[in-house]
């Protein structure tokens, strides 16, 4: 054959006419080759995807927003890419028409979309680093999948870790007490490391019932970031699952706090009582004393008896002052329960908007079971006010503030996402192939724009890199829906 | 989409040699347009009613997913005026990729089916329908649906 071509010039060229084995450039068939490659690569990612997301515990796959997935700029994204693919396919038109200017200029708009798109996703991706969501099991990664004794052991060190961060900054306490918010931020901390998280490891660590050990570590991590899944879950007509906990929690305390303040009261009585004692005998000791100092001036010996009773008075004196120290001490545990009732009331005002103070109506809230209910009714609709035992705010408008976003100035604790572990790690795997598809087409559009020719002959060119860059396109068709919509 | 492919065959028609067939900007705008309304579907699914039957709701948008991604296979990637060549490269691909995700359905999909219970005590908890009462007790039963 190769010597038939130097001989015989007709038949090389028919040779030559026999040459490509499909009616296309060689270019463009192994770009479509690539291209299937291409397909099974990023069916295997989203298969992959489907089977996870699909086959996670039921119901627990996190809903856009509890992982900051915004609508939004996801159909903003599609949006852009679509206009690439049609900028794209308009410079392969201009070029075949051997219009270059033309096809440069719809050149650069493809190249100012493709960066579009990263800077998009480089917002997205930067708006979950920044809330602790990252795609592998970082020591910066905030997700845990239940609430659980670990996740409880979690937050406490990441609130002392918080508080020594803050204490190493400003060694000296001179240092934080001219500063408002280094003492508010420590009060803050102190605040959750007693109320919250030590109220949960108690109650975690001691009930002897799994219902209520189980209710008071979920109520923990809807305080620190309340999910709109579990927001919407519904469980009667118009509650939901985290109010029928917080609920609960909310009559042992009704039904313990009387106990629990009539103990505080006593032990505050009885110490009160002994302390008073102390005084008086104090007194009684002082006028003994400088009777007996008078009687010496005199020059004369004392009186036995005046002796005496300075002597017994200060035997009282000191045995009222055993009894008040031993009072003050058995009074403790009972002021500590006192302090966590109210301490834990306030927080739950805080987080779920339950009412009724606890101290000042305190009986009025143990009167009846349904003390909170029926101020709610009363309240009616009032839109600040919590509602109903529990705030129905944050389920409708969104806007519900745990700790997390509440004080995100300074805080940001690990968070109870169910399967959020999953999302994020298959999130930034099939975002982040496809984002290196997109750099991969900038990467190509360079030269494009700046460096070939895009007259007729480079029209051939811009149709390979213009398949690579729809297909680029047509997989995040599909990736807009499964991860933003679904 | 049919009929704007042969009106503007025949508008542009034979203004090209051979492979390099011109398919009209008009064709590609209409396109574009479907393109976006078929966008703005799926969003309008997502954020309807039809969300409350998810099942519904996703089926509906993975459909107008497979209708954009066809539309820009057969218009932008000029598939529909290629030869018979194309089949070749896309269908098995395409089924491959259909015969990887069913593979995968047994043992990832289902895998919560044959959770121990010790993997319960690591996996995220199934939602359970009511307040609290016995999680821990039953875990299989929770997610039998």
């Amino acid at each position: 054959m190769a010597d038939n071509h130097h001989d015989d010039h007709d038949h090389g060229h028919i040779q030559l006419e026999y040459q490509p084995a499909l009616p296309i450039p060689n270019g463009k068939l192994c770009l479509w080759l690539f291209l299937s490659t291409e397909i099974m690569f990023f069916a295997g990612l989203i298969g992959c995807y489907i089977v996870l997301r699909f086959g996670a515990p039921d119901g627990t796959w996190p809903k856009p927003l509890d992982v900051h997935v915004i609508e939004f700029w996801g159909a903003f994204n599609t949006f852009v890419l679509i206009c690439s693919s049609v900028s794209i396919v308009l410079a392969l038109e201009a070029a075949k028409t051997d219009n270059e200017p033309l096809a440069k200029k719809w050149m650069y708009v493809t190249a100012v979309l493709g960066c579009v798109f990263l800077g998009v996703k480089m917002y997205e991706y930067n708006g979950k680093f920044s809330h602790g969501i990252y795609p592998s099991k970082s020591p910066r990664s905030l997700l845990y999948d239940k609430a659980d004794l670990y996740y409880a052991s979690a937050v406490r060190q990441n609130l002392d870790q918080k508080a020594l961060d803050i204490t190493n900054k400003y060694p000296t306490p001179e240092e934080r007490v001219g500063n408002k918010d280094v003492t508010d931020q420590l009060a803050t901390i102190e605040k959750l490391r007693k109320y919250m998280v030590g109220y949960t490891e108690r109650i975690a660590a001691t009930s002897d019932s799994d219902a209520e050990r189980h209710a008071v570590l979920q109520i923990m991590a809807y305080q620190i970031y309340p999910l709109e899944r579990n927001a919407r879950l519904v469980v009667g007509d118009h509650e939901n699952h985290i109010k029928g906990l917080v609920d609960l929690e909310v009559e042992v305390w009704k039904k313990n706090y009387p106990a629990i303040k009539a103990a505080y009261a006593d032990g505050l009585a009885a110490e009160t009582e002994f302390k008073s004692q102390q005084v008086q005998l104090e007194a009684k000791l002082a006028d003994a004393k400088k009777r007996l100092a008078d009687a010496s001036a005199d020059g004369q010996e004392a009186p036995q008896e005046l002796t005496d009773e300075v002597n017994t008075l200060s035997t009282q004196v000191a045995a009222a002052g055993t009894a008040a120290a031993t009072a003050a001490a058995d009074n403790k545990a009972a002021t500590a329960a006192y302090d966590m009732a109210q301490g834990r009331w306030e927080l739950l005002a805080e987080f779920h908007g339950v009412e009724g103070p606890p101290a000042e109506d305190g009986a009025a809230g143990v009167s009846g079971d349904d003390g909170a209910e029926g101020e709610a009714d009363a309240h009616g609709h009032d839109e600040h006010h919590s509602t109903v035992s529990f705030s129905t705010d944050w389920i409708n408008n969104k806007h519900y503030h745990g700790v997390n976003t509440k004080y995100e100035d300074f805080l940001m604790m690990p968070m109870m996402i169910p399967s959020g572990n999953m999302f994020a790690s298959t999130y930034f795997l099939l975002t982040g192939f496809h984002a290196i598809h997109v750099i991969v087409g900038l990467i190509f559009f360079a030269p494009m724009c700046f460096y070939w020719r895009l007259d007729k002959r480079g029209a051939n060119l811009i149709e390979n890199v213009g398949l690579y860059w729809h297909f680029v396109d047509l997989v995040w068709i599909f990736l807009f829906p499964l991860l933003y919509l679904f | 989409m049919a009929d704007h492919g042969h009106d503007d065959h025949g508008d542009h028609g034979h203004d090209d040699h051979g492979d390099h067939e011109s398919h009209g900007t008009g064709q590609y705008i209409v396109v574009f347009g479907v393109l976006l309304a078929l966008t703005a579907t799926s969003f309008m699914i997502a954020i309807s009613p039809i969300m409350n039957t998810p099942v519904i709701a996703w089926t509906l948008m993975m459909a107008v997913s497979c209708a954009k991604a066809l539309l820009v296979i057969a218009y932008f990637m000029h598939l529909i005026s290629e030869a018979n060549w194309k089949w070749v490269l896309t269908i098995p691909a395409s089924i491959m990729s259909v015969f990887l995700v069913l593979m995968l359905v047994p043992d990832v999909l289902e895998r919560t089916k044959t959770y121990e219970e010790e993997r319960w005590l690591h996996a995220s908890e199934p939602v359970v329908e009511e307040v609290v009462e016995d999680e821990h007790d039953h875990p299989e039963g929770e997610h039998t649906h």
